[in-house]
């Protein structure tokens, strides 16, 4: 079942590039008013098209998402078998064919992938052209279970309250992730990654890598991990480590053991900077003096 | 800080012979001393960054003309000395102060919002503290040190390092990373700066 809402116009170059829009911000732009005060003018030709789907996916269904076109930012959906899929394309008229978000089902994975078609019924190109303006930001509300996988090219990776495992990889956008009931495995060659891990007790391995941006790895301060981190880089840290010597590479391995070290936490930090921070656990901020608060 | 009278200049002749403290260029020292056995410093720096190298020979600072003014007098078996950005400067446009002092002369240091770096070998007890100024000890390879660290901010390390927290207090962490045998004492303390303990081989990439 899909149902599409379009809508098409010109908005605000400048509203739409700066945005870190959330559904609240994207049901804003639909109705796209004359304001008050508009601001900056989008360039002559400048366009966005938004859409709306509602996609049926079934329990057990992999959402494989493939945008190197923009950012991809996901939140828990509930629990119906529905995906809610929203996306602003934005181009300037002159550009060629416009960047299109699709999605199919392919066995037991649904697939969105953003791309440009070089004429109707051609296939879909999903790697951006150099120098092109192209652009497309995805939201996906994500039901209850539904494993998510986000492949970006620059654009950030946002993950909040998902209720479901997630992998994620880029090239060089940074992520953002939190609140995920679910397992973990993200990379980003050449972005920043900040995660703040909930304490679940899973024992299956939780995964992160940056190749040379910073990775911030928030671990509750009641939570049961055991971290094994490499770094070529500098490490800061709020827990202890046990550091091993540097290898021929420049690398060093870091552990970290907190409470009964149930969940594995794996950690390539390749040569960026790694910081291990303490989230206070709902105890501690609890009793924390008023002055503090 | 104000200059002590007659008695107590006698005193810091006891501990360091002054040899000059008149700038004759960028690289000549503000600030001269030669250093006995045992030697003490205190050196109080509001504002602006620090460079400590252990060196032999004289214990000097050396930093832009101009840009600093050096107090220093005697008190309690130690010299206390307050660099201070002079009239007409501002500490971020100001060059880091270098503090070149022997390794045998014990060094307690109360820093404010700038950058403190520590170089060198050290044979006595060295404290450092810091508002929200980062704090970094260079450890030398084959250093015995025991470095107590503090603060509420974040700790950066090349070596094993065992934090304890301490809830609502401040600094909220106490760590400790100890070098060969810990032999000699280096507590590095910011109420919620960066405060570090690199390895000096490592110092490229930093």
């Amino acid at each position: 079942m899909t149902i599409g809402i379009r809508s098409r116009g010109r908005l605000f170059a400048t509203w739409l590039l700066a945005s870190s829009f959330g559904a609240a911000s994207v049901a804003f732009a639909a109705s796209a008013p004359a304001p008050q005060d508009p601001g900056p003018v989008a360039p002559e030709g400048f366009r966005f098209e938004r859409l709306e789907d509602a996609i049926k996916i079934e329990p057990g269904v992999r959402i494989e998402v493939l945008n190197l076109f923009g950012d991809v930012r996901a939140r828990y959906g509930g629990r119906d078998d529905v995906l809610g899929l929203l996306s602003i394309a934005q181009q300037f008229a002159d550009e060629g064919p416009e960047v299109e978000v699709v999605h199919r089902q392919d066995g037991d994975t649904l697939r969105i992938e953003v791309g440009v078609r070089e004429r109707e019924g051609a296939a879909l190109h999903t790697v951006p052209e150099p120098g092109q303006r192209k652009r497309a930001d995805l939201v996906l509300f994500v039901p209850d279970g539904r494993a998510l996988g986000v492949r970006t090219g620059d654009g950030l990776v946002q993950l909040r309250g998902l209720r479901s495992d997630a992998t994620a990889r880029s090239a060089s956008g940074d992520m953002q992730v939190r609140s995920i009931r679910g397992s973990l495995d993200l990379a980003s060659d050449s972005g920043d990654l900040v995660v703040i891990l909930e304490s679940l007790g899973l024992d299956a391995e939780q995964r992160f890598a940056v190749g040379s941006g910073e990775l911030q790895l928030h671990l509750r301060e009641d939570g049961d991990y055991a971290v094994e981190a490499r770094a070529r880089g500098r490490i800061r840290t709020e827990y202890s480590l046990e550091v091993g010597p540097t290898g021929r590479d420049g690398a060093r391995t870091a552990r970290a053991v907190l409470g009964d070290g149930t969940t594995p936490v794996r950690i390539d930090a390749g040569v960026g900077l790694l910081r291990l921070l303490r989230k206070p656990s709902a105890e501690v901020a609890r009793m924390a003096p008023e002055d503090d608060a | 800080m104000s200059r002590r009278p007659g008695t107590a200049w006698a005193r810091v002749a006891a501990l360091f012979a002054l040899l000059a403290t008149v700038p004759a260029s960028a690289e000549a020292p503000l600030w001269s001393a030669k250093a006995k056995k045992p030697c003490s410093l205190v050196l109080e720096l509001p504002a602006g960054d620090l460079e400590l190298r252990r060196k032999r020979g004289d214990a000097q600072v050396v930093a832009e003309p101009g840009q600093w003014t050096v107090d220093a007098v005697a008190e309690n078996d130690a010299l206390h000395m307050r660099v201070a950005i002079a009239e007409g400067h501002a500490a971020g446009d100001a060059s880091p102060v270098r503090l070149e002092l022997p390794r045998h002369c014990a060094l307690a240091v109360r820093g404010g919002t700038g950058r403190i770096d520590i170089h060198g070998r050290h044979a006595a007890p060295l404290e450092v503290e810091t508002t929200t100024g980062e704090i970094v000890l260079w450890a030398e390879s084959g250093a015995d040190l025991r470095v107590d660290l503090a603060t509420s901010g974040e700790m950066g390390t090349d070596y094993s390092i065992a934090i304890e927290h301490r809830h609502h207090r401040e600094p909220d962490k106490h760590g400790v990373v100890v070098l060969g045998t810990g032999d000699i004492a280096a507590r590095l303390a910011s109420r919620r700066g960066p405060v570090s303990v690199l390895a000096r081989e490592r110092a490229n990439g930093h």
